[in-house]
């Protein structure tokens, strides 16, 4: 799959920074268009395992086209292209190779939304159903998963004696992180999220950032956010995007301390964006 | 002011004055609004007031002689009047006028003979009440007519019989069982007639005379469930329509509903959006908006003339079926995409199929719209008869029809009802609307009921 771009993006000097310790996933020569709007060009991205990386800039930058990609949660919708590799480690397979069942992607990359989305259907069943549709059937097992989902998101001592009331009597902070031990309850190798605390208040969101921080210990995390402070608060490295190119990626400390780019700077010190 | 104000006033008093202005735009749509929803509201109770009006009598006041158990039915017989004199004797007042009276039958070669010397029992025309027994002299059948050919008057007319001459009030007997009142809008009251005199004259061949009723007893009656189409009002009923129209949408829902919402989902779902989509769409609304007897046409077309089903209730099921499609797939349609796509990506996000998704998510939530969207198809359906007569509903039926015979709805006897002169009849169609808008309700009311209690559970 090689790409034809533009050799002078400004994507060329930013992947020369890798991570030191092991990487869970690439992205390499990443290009996405919705019909015949560029979203992303030539994108190369490291991932490192068990780690938080974060994915900030301005509305627009194609952050989230970038995280959707790992989902393959594109193919839903039409006049969707893309070319390049996302690399899955330790086997190396193409998360965006055409030959690749997405739904093999998608049960190996989980994904938390923007708005918390529980199914309307009760909390023990919005846990269960990436079991459901794996079908295991063994009641216990489920029962197992659900506990140790509930209790890796943080909510088990809150619901556990209202498994089977509906999700929707869940407060908004609740709900997500309902959501994301949904998103756990099936052992992703990746967690996708997607600006998880956009639509919560200040307690919540500060519950699902020390989520996350926990979270880190057992699964790689990539997480898009328009907060910059949460980014500096819980990712390990950084990636700075604009109108579809990644800028500068880097770890954290040094996105925010000493970027590299003048662009990265005026971002973060909230002079664009 | 003599200066011009500025563009934008902070003067209170003016922008209180210009409140008040801008919200008369409020006042006036509330009222017309208001005073649209009375108008309708009362035009529909009008519409019930009358057909209640017209229709409960012969729903209700009308009762079957045959709980009496003796005496042969007068199916429209709503009541007896016990006679005041002893049995075989003739009250004091009957007179005999003319002397021949007509016998109807239903086939020409009936054996008129063993008739003679035997009591027959003889039912008088409405409006008047009761009816005779009297003894034959004499018999004699009518000619019977070359086939083809009809008599002018009662075709229905098959001999005469000749009883005593006038005066000879030993050939009339009283029916030794009460006499029958036979219904009639005019009956409103059998409870007034007890102990009154109550004229008994009737036109079975002049016998006239009074006699008095000592003792009214209330008969049910079925006859309007029960029995078909009828050349007197009063034994007419709704038992072939109701159970026509019953099969009609049973089959039209069979093949409507699961044909339309797997159509709504695979539109929905599952196609590709593109120009072929698109036009598809755009069809099956105009679908939905095409008169009902070209869906008449296509039905004699297709299911008739094409696969030669016949004029059936399964034919007639089916034409309705296509009929009710495209509301059924819009229905569908408008269901499922009020489901929002962070639902689908949540299940799809898990690494479900999107047929998990539909099947455990779509569906379920978008129950209560499908439901709704094919309840309210099948009750137009109910309502449907100019494509019934394009596929051969027929108007004259009395026994019940099957799946794979002749048939008829409801719609079609209240058309046939209404057409007739006799004001009995639009009394019938009244009572058959009453029905059939009562069913119509049942079956809204129970879209709602699903509608509700479904939507209770599902919170976006």
């Amino acid at each position: 799959m090689v790409t034809t771009q533009a050799i002078h993006s400004p994507t060329d000097d930013a992947h020369v920074f890798t991570p030191t310790g092991p990487l869970k996933a690439a992205v390499r020569d990443f290009s996405f268009s919705y019909g015949s709007f560029k979203a992303l060009k030539n994108i190369n991205l490291p991932i490192a395992e068990k780690k938080v990386t974060a994915l900030i800039g301005p509305s627009g930058c194609g952050k989230s086209t970038l995280l959707r990609s790992f989902n393959r949660m594109h193919d839903l919708y039409a006049n969707n292209r893309y070319e390049g590799e996302i690399r899955l480690f330790p086997e190396g397979i193409n998360l965006v190779g055409k030959d690749l069942e997405p739904i093999e992607i998608r049960m190996r990359c989980s994904m938390v939304f923007q708005k918390p989305n529980p199914f309307p259907k009760s909390i023990y069943e919005n846990v269960a159903y990436g079991m459901r549709v794996r079908g295991v059937k063994n009641k216990t097992l489920v029962a197992e998963r659900i506990e140790y989902a509930l209790r890796a998101a943080a909510l088990w001592d809150e619901v556990k004696d209202r498994l089977h009331s509906s999700a929707n009597a869940l407060s908004g902070g609740q709900q997500q992180r309902l959501c994301i031990a949904r998103a756990l309850a099936t052992e992703p190798e990746i967690l996708l999220m997607d600006e998880p605390t956009a639509a919560l208040d200040p307690m919540s969101t500060s519950r699902i950032e020390d989520l996350v921080t926990e979270l880190e210990k057992t699964v790689t995390i990539i997480i898009v956010t328009h907060n910059m402070h949460q980014a500096a608060r819980i990712s390990a490295y950084t990636a700075f995007m604009y109108l579809g190119d990644l800028i500068e990626f880097n770890e954290t400390e040094k996105i925010f301390t000493n970027p590299a780019k003048k662009m990265t700077e005026s971002y973060i010190t909230g002079r664009f964006g | 002011m003599s200066e011009r104000p500025s563009p934008i006033s902070n003067d209170v008093t003016a922008l209180r004055a210009m409140i008040g202005k801008r919200k008369r735009g409020d006042r006036l749509f509330s009222f017309t609004g208001a005073a649209f929803i009375v108008l309708s509201l009362s035009v529909l109770g009008a519409l019930m007031v009358k057909l209640v009006f017209d229709g409960t009598h012969r729903l209700l006041e009308t009762h079957d002689v045959r709980a009496d158990g003796q005496t042969p039915g007068y199916r429209d017989a709503v009541g007896i009047l016990s006679a005041a004199g002893p049995a075989g004797t003739l009250p004091a007042g009957f007179e005999v006028q003319g002397d021949a009276i007509d016998l109807r039958g239903d086939s020409d070669d009936m054996d008129l003979a063993p008739l003679v010397g035997r009591l027959v029992g003889l039912k008088g025309d409405r409006p008047h009440p009761g009816n005779l027994l009297m003894s034959v002299v004499s018999a004699e059948p009518i000619e019977p007519l070359p086939p083809g050919e009809t008599r002018p008057g009662d075709p229905d007319i098959v001999g005469k019989i000749i009883k005593a001459p006038r005066g000879h009030r030993t050939a009339f007997q009283l029916v030794p069982e009460p006499l029958r009142i036979l219904s009639g809008p005019e009956v409103k009251n059998l409870e007034s007639l007890a102990g009154q005199r109550v004229a008994a004259a009737g036109r079975w061949g002049g016998a006239t005379g009074t006699i008095k009723a000592s003792r009214v007893e209330l008969l049910r009656n079925e006859t309007f469930f029960t029995s078909g189409t009828s050349k007197n009002a009063s034994e007419a009923g709704i038992w072939p329509g109701l159970i026509g129209t019953l099969l009609v949408t049973t089959i039209t829902m069979l093949m409507a509903v699961p044909l339309g919402v797997a159509a709504g989902i695979y539109l929905e779902e599952y196609a590709p959006k593109n120009r072929v989509t698109a036009v598809i769409e755009i069809n099956i609304a105009n679908l939905a908006g095409v008169p009902s007897i070209i869906w008449g046409l296509l039905g004699l077309g297709l299911f008739i003339y094409g696969l030669g089903l016949g004029r059936t209730s399964i034919t007639a099921g089916l034409t309705l079926g296509l009929l009710v499609l495209p509301i059924v797939i819009i229905a569908t349609r408008e269901a499922i995409r009020a489901v929002p796509n962070a639902i689908r990506e949540a299940a799809i996000g898990l690494g479900a199929t999107q047929w998990q998704t539909v099947r455990y998510h779509v569906i379920p939530y978008s129950m209560s719209g499908i439901l709704t969207g094919s309840i309210i198809a099948l009750s137009r359906a109910i309502g449907e008869t100019a494509p019934l007569v394009c596929v051969g509903a027929v108007i004259f039926m009395t026994g019940t029809p099957g799946l794979n015979s002749a048939f008829t709805v409801m719609p079609m006897q209240i058309f046939d009802w209404v057409s007739r002169p006799q004001r009995e009849f639009h009394a019938n169609a009244a009572a058959a609307s009453l029905i059939l808008v009562m069913v119509t309700l049942a079956l809204n009311g129970s879209a709602i009921y699903i509608r509700y209690h479904l939507r209770k559970k599902i919170k976006w």
